[in-house]
């Protein structure tokens, strides 16, 4: 227990002490700013808990720092004995220890030295929050939110609004339209990038078809009328995205319609979703003979109606590999595919086979007639040319041989005889023309009547078999042709050896790629801007297979 | 018990509709079979930039509310919604944008708007975790206190200044009258002062005079303990400058790029409409 007599010293004007005293019984006495300290200093340079007097173990009194520092004699201690005379400083104030009187174990006089500093002076000396450094939120705000609305709307809406400006702005770097470029347009339409106006004609409605017709006028509509009236150009043509702007997904470009075609009426092809499942059967076209109104398309799983009637006898078979040349049979010729079908120019189909340029060089000994005597050349063409040629040669012939010059006494055989003799000889040189020795080897002879009469079937071999598709062959270059056209054990020209729609999925997948195959998207084979599937033209024009 | 955070505020009520808007927006861009590529200009395109710039509202709502209170729930809860829903608006306007980025309106939008979401994050980490080293650099002090106890120990310097006379001394006056809590922007976010005057003063302090015996040298130890404790008083004054500093300066960076956002997304939609 401590008995303290607190001593409260303080000065008058002329700095003498006033001493007010009072008693304090306690097991312990708390030092410090807190309200429950026995020993209160109100000043905020002492520690709520400052420090604690208590009992020394040798009879004395002791002072421990708790939450602030002690100093003793200058020094700063963690506590110190409260002997008389001992002066300990406990923030502002001064303990000094007194001589104990009766009654009281420790006398303890607490005087305020060091009077309330202006603490706020170390604050004016620079800036301590964001604001007095002068930084202002509502000033950047006000910049910036500024800066963005005059360069990224007003200006851009400015130029965009008045052709004046456009025309002040056209010769100066500053481009605030360009601003508002979502990205970068197709190469072809570069050009007048910097001519926003030029596709968008009025402000806050799209471009008009009218305004892409204006250049692309040779643009084929869709086969269906109904696509022209309910889609616009830039439904599948979005600009502003580089390259990327023209291509189209299976799915807005065919997909979306072509799936549920079928329930309209007269729209072809239906139920497509796609090549990898949901693609027909290729229906092959077979080009119009003359007797025929139209070409006739005719499915692949159809076997019997899959023949061609070319007006031709050839066997692949019968072309391929070792061969000895019939018109020179010394030599010995190794054919292949490539010898008569050659790819045209664009790649995608072959060049025509002709008898001049493919057949003649083999097959020359088909022309000739009259044999032993003199060997001589037909032409290869029209019937009625080689029944002049035919004629001419036998009449000259007669004329050379059976119309001996005049002799003393003999009588010359009637002309009208000859010149019969001459025309019966050259009727049985045409009749035998018929045969597998003459044209009849590799045409097909139509017979009229009795008269022996004949003519050529028309040549017509198959051009085009999928016109409303393009197959590039230059670009399948990499594979044999019999790795898709199985023709080796063909023996008729009316055999069809296109591949079918099974032996294309061999190597490509739909839309979506499939492991180790190519993906392919409608576009292909197809294109959208085709008016309908073309007639299908013979490949080899009667006229130019002379 | 640990205080809940703004971020469980009614058991993460934001936090699950911020997820399911998020669910929803990504299952339908990966499901979405656009005509050319994912942009802004397909019909998903148009409903996801629909919803982030109804977002981009509700985030500057917050704003406006902060400064007129009028009832709605309390702040917390929108806080709360403000939070969740802007990482949501990022995640919303980056599948609007169909990963096209390029110079113009549009992309500075995204940017602008990118800039605020992070500055606002970290606003949000701040906010989670200086107030905790506020109060331990603190103790049972205030700053006002440190204050007093720093300009305290300063008077109690400049009486014995006089006895320790020379360069000094001279110091000792230095880090009494030129010593500062604040500074430019640097010393205010980083707390640091490299060249403190009270330190400069305690290392010419800390040089041992010719007679260690003498009244002078006994003066020079209490000043160096004087300016001792007032270093330690200082750094604890400056670290909390500098934490109230940092929670004020990220609003500098978040305000102005929240309207700049607001700004250029008008911009952007009236250029998207006015050039369709």
């Amino acid at each position: 227990m401590i008995r303290c007599l607190l001593v409260e010293v303080t000065r008058n004007r002329k700095a003498q002490p006033i001493r007010i005293e009072r008693a304090i019984t306690a097991d312990s006495l708390r030092v410090g700013r807190g309200a429950d300290c026995a020993i209160h200093l109100p000043d905020h340079r002492v520690a709520l808990h400052h420090a604690l007097i208590r009992d020394a173990d040798d009879g004395g009194h002791y002072l421990e720092a708790e939450g602030g520092s002690v100093g003793v004699d200058g020094e700063l201690r963690h506590g110190a004995e409260l002997a008389p005379g001992t002066r300990i400083a406990i923030g502002p104030y001064q303990f000094e220890v007194e001589v104990p009187v009766d009654g009281v174990d420790l006398v303890l006089a607490v005087e305020l030295l060091h009077r309330r500093p202006r603490e706020k002076a170390i604050l004016e000396r620079a800036p301590a929050t964001l604001s007095e450094l002068g930084l202002s939120k509502r000033c950047l705000v006000s910049w910036m939110g500024a800066l963005i609305v005059v360069a990224g709307l007003l200006l851009p809406l400015l130029q965009a609004g008045s052709p004046a400006v456009r025309q002040a702005l056209a010769g100066l770097p500053l481009k605030p339209m360009q601003a508002w470029n979502p990205g970068p347009l197709l190469s072809g339409h570069q050009a007048f990038a910097s001519e926003c106006d030029k596709c968008h004609q009025r402000p806050f409605e799209p471009v008009a078809d009218s305004v892409c017709a204006g250049c692309h006028q040779a643009v084929v509509a869709h086969a269906s009328p109904l696509v022209a009236t309910t889609m616009r150009c830039a439904q599948c043509h979005r600009d502003h995205k580089g390259g990327k702007g023209l291509v189209q997904g299976d799915r807005p470009l065919c997909v979306g319609c072509h799936e549920a075609l079928g329930r309209r009426a007269g729209t072809s092809p239906a139920g497509v979703s796609g090549f990898a499942d949901g693609h027909p059967e290729f229906r092959l076209s077979f080009a119009a003979r003359p007797e025929q109104p139209r070409a006739r398309r005719i499915a692949q799983s159809d076997r019997r109606g899959l023949v061609e009637d070319s007006g031709l006898k050839f066997s692949h078979k019968a072309h391929s590999g070792k061969l000895r040349v019939p018109s020179d049979p010394q030599t010995i010729r190794n054919m292949s595919c490539a010898d008569c079908h050659q790819v045209d120019r664009g790649g995608l189909g072959f060049r025509p086979v002709t008898m001049k340029e493919h057949c003649f060089d083999c097959h020359s000994e088909k022309l000739d007639f009259d044999p032993p005597q003199e060997a001589y050349r037909l032409p290869h063409g029209p019937e009625r040319a080689v029944m002049d040629v035919l004629a001419q040669h036998y009449l000259a012939r007669a004329l050379r041989e059976d119309v001996p010059p005049h002799r003393d006494g003999a009588a010359a055989a009637p002309a009208a005889q000859v010149v019969a003799a001459a025309a019966a000889k050259a009727q049985r040189a045409s009749v035998a023309l018929v045969d597998d020795m003459g044209c009849g080897f590799c045409h097909e002879i139509e017979r009229s009547g009795d008269s022996g009469a004949w003519k050529v079937r028309p040549v017509r071999i198959n051009g085009n078999w999928l016109p409303a598709a393009r197959f590039a062959h230059d670009r399948h270059r990499s594979f044999a042709c019999a790795d898709c056209h199985e023709i080796g054990r063909s023996e008729k020209s009316s055999d069809v050896a296109i591949p079918d729609v099974a032996r294309c999925r061999e190597c490509h997948a739909g839309e979506v790629p499939s492991r180790g195959k190519v993906a392919s998207t409608c576009a292909a084979c197809h294109r959208f801007h085709q008016a309908a599937v073309a007639q299908p033209e013979p490949a080899v024009p009667a006229k130019a297979n002379r | 018990m640990r205080r809940r955070t703004l971020l469980e505020f009614a058991r993460f009520r934001y936090l699950k509709v911020a997820a399911l808007l998020l669910a929803l927006s990504i299952a339908a861009y990966a499901l979405d079979r656009p005509p050319v590529a994912p942009y802004g200009g397909t019909w998903l395109g148009y409903a996801l930039g629909t919803a982030a710039a109804a977002l981009m509202v509700f985030q500057l709502w917050l704003g406006v509310r902060r400064r007129h209170h009028r009832g709605g729930g309390r702040l917390e809860g929108w806080v709360s919604a403000h939070v969740y829903l802007g990482v949501a608006l990022m995640v919303l306007a980056t599948l609007h944008s169909g990963f096209q980025i390029g110079w113009n309106i549009h992309s500075l939008a995204y940017a602008l708007m990118l800039g605020m979401v992070i500055t606002g994050l970290y606003g949000l980490y701040l906010y989670l975790r200086i107030p905790r080293l506020m109060t331990a650099n603190m103790g049972d002090e205030s700053f006002a206190d440190l204050l007093l106890k720093i300009a305290d120990l300063d008077e109690r310097a400049r009486e014995r200044v006089d006895q320790v006379p020379g360069a000094t001394g001279d110091a000792v006056i230095v880090a009494i009258e030129c010593t500062t809590v604040g500074g430019g922007l640097f010393r205010l976010l980083s707390g640091r002062h490299p060249d403190c005057p009270t330190r400069q003063a305690l290392l010419r302090l800390q040089e041992p005079g010719d007679d260690p015996d003498t009244t002078r040298a006994a003066h020079q130890r209490e000043l160096y303990s004087l300016l001792l404790r007032k270093e330690s008083l200082l750094l604890r004054a400056r670290r909390d400058v500098a934490y109230r500093a940092r929670l004020d300066f990220w609003l500098f960076l978040h305000a102005p790029l929240a309207v700049a956002t607001f700004a250029a997304l008008v911009a952007h939609v009236v250029a998207t409409l006015f050039y369709r």
